[in-house]
């Protein structure tokens, strides 16, 4: 068997055979880092000579420039990512506060709609009664709506304590499990038994994971895919972080509408289905958390949703 | 004196006498030996080429002799027996060298390729441990002395 090879034994053989072959090799090496390319090399006698330690000085000047723009690249990157991130959420933000007071604009007359309506109901000289059940639920839906986004423009204060982790994914369950069932959807869970806990407003968690259950939900109600429709639960502690994930085995969502999902209004659903405001309040929550929402794609090609929130230091009680 | 092995061509530029030091350790770069009391020598094979697992396994191995004695000593690298060092395993020496195992690193660098790879390694990616550069053996031990006395001692719980 043939001993496994040294750094010495991969070493070209040779090295330049004149001064002018090493002035040419060593100019050429400059030349492509002059281009932005770093890893061009001279090549090396190994003597340890003046042309020989040229080469190494270029080839290592060389080496270190590759090395430290490739760490500028990457910070740059970063950085832009976070800037386009700080972007959003001031847009968000500022949406919020138009929406909220557009929202409490509308709540009044919407209020005296309803009432009006509902009066009429009682009266026997009333017009069809399907018009007018029609009109209560449109007046409801709308109510509905402008809660929705009066919440996300100018939510309630917070009661932030610390939470068993399965606490809002429980009472999310609460409320959608039998629907899930009813649809033929497989729910599966998967909730370690000893987890840190949470910090956070139970009821404001809850609200983020039944959106994004009843966005998954929605989801597969639209699509028939060969395998049976599945949700996965999972709840995780990664590094004084809680992870939740949301998964669904539908179709994902379209490339071009991932940047918008958290946008207020945005909606791949057919009009009527969906205020568009579930994913955007749901990033509002956990931001007031401190904590992060994004969406990924899952392997099975549906849609992933994690949010991550700080757990509870060991003291708090 | 000049070794040929499969047409390449290598210089011994240094030879050097290792019978009076305590060899303690090693790896395949070379031996670590005990020159004095808390002054360790790394003497790298001829023709050694020093990548980042090979210097990732030096450092491992200096840790090793660190940790054994209790107490951190100053090491002496005797650079001319090297013929290439690359940017990567710089930066090992550079991030993952433990100044709390360590009181100094002393580049022994008589040769011009010698002092090119010194100044490379002290330059952009300088060791948190206080490095310093030496024409010949005596300037190093008398450095390292000095570093022990001051800075040496036992490692730290």
């Amino acid at each position: 068997m043939a001993a496994p090879s040294t750094p010495e034994e991969d070493a070209t053989a040779g090295g330049p055979r004149s001064l002018e072959e090493a002035i040419a090799a060593v100019t050429e090496v400059l030349r492509e880092v002059a281009c932005g390319r770093f890893d061009a090399r001279a090549p090396r006698s190994y003597r340890g000579d003046a042309m020989d330690t040229l080469a190494f000085l270029v080839n290592a000047t060389a080496e270190e420039l590759g090395e430290l723009v490739g760490q500028l690249r990457a910070e740059r990157d970063a950085l832009e990512r976070a800037q386009a991130k700080l972007v959003h959420a001031a847009k968000l933000a500022a949406l919020g506060e138009l929406a909220g007071g557009v929202a409490h604009e509308l709540n009044q007359p919407l209020t005296a709609i309803r009432s009006i309506v509902e009066l009429a109901q009682l009266s026997r000289a009333a017009p069809r009664s399907e018009d007018l059940e029609l009109i209560r639920r449109a007046a409801m839906r709308m109510a509905r709506i402008v809660e929705s986004v009066r919440t996300f423009g100018r939510p309630s204060p917070m009661r932030m304590a610390p939470s068993p982790a399965w606490a809002p994914v429980e009472a999310a369950l609460e409320l959608l499990a039998d629907a899930l069932r009813r649809d033929g959807i497989e729910l599966v869970t998967s909730i370690p038994p000893a987890m840190p806990k949470v910090m956070g407003d139970v009821d404001r968690l809850q609200q983020v994971l039944v959106n994004l259950l009843a966005n998954a939900r929605d989801a597969l109600q639209d699509h028939r895919a060969a395998s049976p429709p599945r949700i996965a639960v999972a709840i995780r502690h990664d590094a004084g972080s809680i992870v939740y994930a949301v998964e669904d085995n539908g179709p994902g969502v379209a490339e071009e509408h991932v940047p918008h999902l958290f946008e207020p209004f945005f909606s791949t659903k057919e009009v009527g289905r969906g205020t568009g405001l579930g994913l955007s309040v749901s990033y509002g929550i956990v931001r007031d958390h401190g904590g992060e929402i994004a969406y990924e794609r899952a392997e099975a090609g549906g849609a992933r949703f994690v949010v991550r929130l700080a757990a509870a230091r060991e003291s708090e009680p | 004196m000049r070794t040929r092995r499969e047409g390449r061509i290598f210089d011994a530029r240094v030879h050097i006498d290792t019978s009076q030091w305590k060899r303690v350790g090693g790896t395949d770069a070379g031996g670590y030996y005990e020159i004095e009391p808390d002054i360790l020598v790394a003497v790298p094979r001829e023709g050694y080429m020093q990548t980042e697992a090979g210097a990732r396994a030096s450092l491992v191995e200096a840790d090793r002799l660190a940790r054994e004695r209790g107490r951190r000593p100053a090491l002496i690298i005797l650079v001319d027996r090297v013929l290439s060092q690359d940017a990567r395993s710089r930066r090992v020496w550079a991030v993952e060298a433990d100044p709390r195992l360590r009181c100094g690193f002393a580049l022994v660098c008589s040769s011009l390729l010698a002092r090119a790879i010194g100044s490379f390694f002290m330059g952009l990616n300088k060791p948190a441990v206080p490095t310093r550069m030496f024409a010949d053996l005596e300037g190093a031990l008398a450095w390292c002395r000095a570093r022990v006395t001051d800075h040496g001692g036992a490692i730290d719980p």
